[in-house]
């Protein structure tokens, strides 16, 4: 019997092997090494934290692949890249660099305002963000094997992720409701397509692992998220970005395991240095990365 | 997972557990658990429970590109709960055991390809172990419906406490189920992201 790599059943068993967990962005190999030793289940590498691709403004494109092959020889948990929207050769590279998983990602600049990157030309697995049902069910369609919500990264502001976790949870409960003659007109007004939103409402969740992405900066952040129904939490700037980065770190890994425990996530709490600077998504010259793509 | 396990005192536990002859099971990372020796750590290394007499390469097969499913034969306590002699093995970022001590029941083998065998300069790895009552499988039975592997680690236990033959408790309706939280995922079967008949 011949084996078969990447097929969508080992594309979606390594994302639930991070179920529970905290995956970090991370900027060199240094960083890297304090995320696995603060017990990280994955890290992201990239070249800038969303924080300061917001700072610095212009394109932001995949990271420099020197930068990603030394984050990989540094660490033996899995690492994930991001690559553009609809920016299939980015991907390309990304696979041939062996990283675990390929975040298509809003945060960088979008490669293609209309389409996304078709992933099931890969071997490697993609993660994808979303703010509601519709949008999560068209990149599973399009091969997604992990979802994320989109929530606002590099703000430190946890609002939008709630509202992208609410949106999509309050969707799949209502649909547990619907008869499944009227699953048909519901696939065509969300716009996704009627057999991935047949079988979310039959198993009365995402069918992938779905984790909170886009604002989260403290344990209680990510405890929020966890209680709101998330399978884990990515943290982005929210980490190196903070007074403490190792201790910070550590504390949202424990928040995140026990994040039904309010003693623990008090302890955890406590003397984590300042937390990254906030921005308002109200503000009026805030720009929105969540809005970039449906 | 050792980290953690190690920050809120569980690696102690777990050892008099598996030191007091109680069956454990570990799949993947924790076959790496079990292990008395483990190859490619991270820096620093990592705590172990040790327990199994066995070296094993932990992300032996590479990065997830290399991830892969296939088809092996079954061992005897495995087939004998059903009617097919092979099952559906899923590896994840495995890892896979070098070399197995006396008296380490080899349950399950590899054979590697030949890009893999000309890499490692073997042609084949042990992908499930026992001893005793500790069993080890570097392949993920808990992704498929494929439930033997499972019924023969039920079996390992029902010997052990010496009630051959126990039934065992009702299954709540909502096993697998917590409050407030998603059920679980869909067993994918290997055509493309279609799920796997029960």
């Amino acid at each position: 019997m011949a084996s078969e790599k990447g097929t969508f059943a080992v594309k979606v068993g390594l994302a639930q092997m991070l179920k529970g967990g905290v995956i970090m962005d991370v900027t060199t190999a240094e960083e890297a090494r304090i995320a696995e030793e603060a017990g990280a289940v994955a890290v992201m590498a990239l070249e800038r934290v969303p924080a300061d691709i917001r700072r610095d403004g212009g394109v932001a494109r995949m990271s420099d692949p020197h930068m990603i092959k030394a984050i990989k020889a540094a660490v033996t948990i899995p690492v994930m890249a991001k690559a553009r929207i609809g920016h299939f050769v980015e991907a390309q590279i990304l696979e041939s660099l062996g990283v675990d998983y390929v975040d298509e990602s809003e945060v960088l600049t979008p490669a293609d305002e209309i389409h996304h990157i078709n992933k099931h030309n890969f071997k490697v697995p993609f993660v994808c963000g979303c703010r509601d049902l519709g949008e999560a069910l068209r990149r599973i369609a399009e091969g997604a094997a992990m979802i994320r919500t989109k929530g606002e990264a590099g703000t430190g502001n946890v609002v939008e992720a709630v509202r992208h976790c609410r949106t999509v949870m309050g969707a799949v409960r209502n649909l547990q409701t619907m008869d499944d003659d009227e699953l048909y007109v519901y696939a065509k007004e969300i716009r996704a397509p009627v057999e991935l939103v047949r079988q979310t409402k039959h198993l009365g969740r995402l069918p992938v692992v779905n984790f909170a992405a886009g604002g989260v900066a403290t344990p209680a952040d990510a405890a929020l998220m966890m209680q709101l129904g998330m399978d884990g939490v990515f943290v982005g700037s929210g980490i190196f970005k903070s007074g403490d980065p190792a201790s910070r770190a550590r504390a949202i890994v424990q928040a995140v395991t026990h994040y039904n425990n309010p003693q623990v996530l008090a302890e955890v709490s406590a003397n984590l240095g300042e937390p990254m600077v906030g921005i308002d998504v109200r503000d009026k010259n805030f720009t929105s990365y969540a809005q970039r793509s449906e | 997972m050792a980290l953690v396990a190690e920050r809120w005192g569980l690696i102690p536990e777990l050892q008099s557990f598996a030191k007091a002859g109680k069956p454990v099971w570990g799949t993947c990372a924790g076959m790496i658990f079990l292990a008395e020796s483990a190859e490619g750590q991270k820096k620093g290394g990592q705590a172990l429970l040790g327990g199994l007499d066995i070296t094993v390469s932990r992300n032996f097969f590479g990065a997830q590109i290399n991830s892969f499913e296939t088809r092996l034969a079954a061992p005897e306590c495995v087939k004998s709960f059903g009617s097919t002699d092979d099952f559906r093995a899923v590896f994840i970022r495995a890892p896979a055991v070098l070399t197995a001590g006396p008296g380490v029941e080899v349950l399950a083998e590899y054979p590697l390809t030949p890009e893999e065998a000309a890499a490692h300069g073997r042609d084949k790895v042990i992908v499930a172990v026992r001893k005793g009552v500790l069993m080890a499988t570097a392949f993920h039975p808990e992704l498929t419906t494929d439930i033997r592997w499972h019924q023969a680690f039920v079996d390992m236990v029902r010997q052990h406490s010496q009630q051959p033959d126990a039934t065992p408790p009702p299954l709540f309706g909502n096993l697998g189920r917590l409050p407030n939280r998603p059920t679980d995922l869909p067993v994918y079967g290997k055509a493309h992201m279609a799920t796997e008949a029960l």
